[in-house]
């Protein structure tokens, strides 16, 4: 099992178009992979459960992967979010 | 292939609710079809056109009407249909609702209808309540 602290550093925050992005990334991988905001928990390959962590820009998410591919799914997921959604 | 999608809703609901989950996930992963109903429609006419693109939109997975206010003119024309097992109905759609069942294309009929209720019924949330226990 491998986590990660990330931060939301886009200006929308995880907002409908950057949780897409999130299941998108996150489908393609076998590990199972939680999101964390504070105590509430998401799985990250389900849109609604990652909307509900409602995280505002400035946000630290823990990311916990676990299953073969976890190094990968981390790795990409911080890319992403990092990247800002790509969308700044 | 997938389950394919009818949004039988009034007037321009369904493609209003598309065009938001489009540019959500930028673009949609299941076969989707939008009827719209006004006041000047004949429902059989509608009844009809639902009949045709129900036909075209079952891949083999089947189809799942989704229909706005249950008991008004849309889910009565679903309801025509209820007894094909082909078919599922749902009410009540929003664009969370629309939103979960694009999230999981790929599973049967039953899973899906599931995955529409639950999107849809979860995200009505008081959200005062919400801000003040996270406060706590």
């Amino acid at each position: 099992m491998l986590e990660k602290i990330i931060k939301i550093d886009n200006k929308l925050g995880l907002h409908a178009r950057a949780a897409a992005k999130i299941v998108t990334l996150s489908s393609k991988y076998k590990s199972k992979i939680t999101i964390f905001n504070g105590k509430k928990s998401a799985d990250a390959k389900s849109i609604m459960k990652i909307l509900m962590l409602s995280a505002p820009k400035g946000t630290l998410l823990k990311v916990k992967a676990s299953g073969e591919d976890e190094s990968k799914a981390i790795m990409e997921l911080e890319k992403l979010i990092n990247s800002k959604f790509d969308e700044e | 292939m997938n389950v394919g999608l009818l949004l039988l809703t009034h007037n321009d609901i369904g493609a209003q609710l598309l065009l938001a989950a489009k540019s959500v996930y930028g673009s949609i992963p299941t076969r989707v079809e939008i009827l719209s109903v006004d006041q000047y429609d004949n429902p059989a006419d509608v009844t009809n056109l639902a009949k045709q693109y129900i036909k075209v939109l079952d891949e083999g997975k089947g189809v799942l009407v989704l229909t706005d206010v249950y008991g008004a003119t849309p889910n009565n024309i679903a309801n025509n249909f209820s007894k094909n097992i082909n078919v599922s109905i749902v009410s009540g759609i929003n664009l969370p609702m629309l939103l979960n069942v694009f999230n999981y294309p790929n599973c049967s009929l039953k899973e899906m209808t599931k995955k529409a209720i639950d999107g849809g019924i979860k995200s009505i949330v008081n959200v005062k309540n919400v801000r003040e226990n996270n406060k706590n």
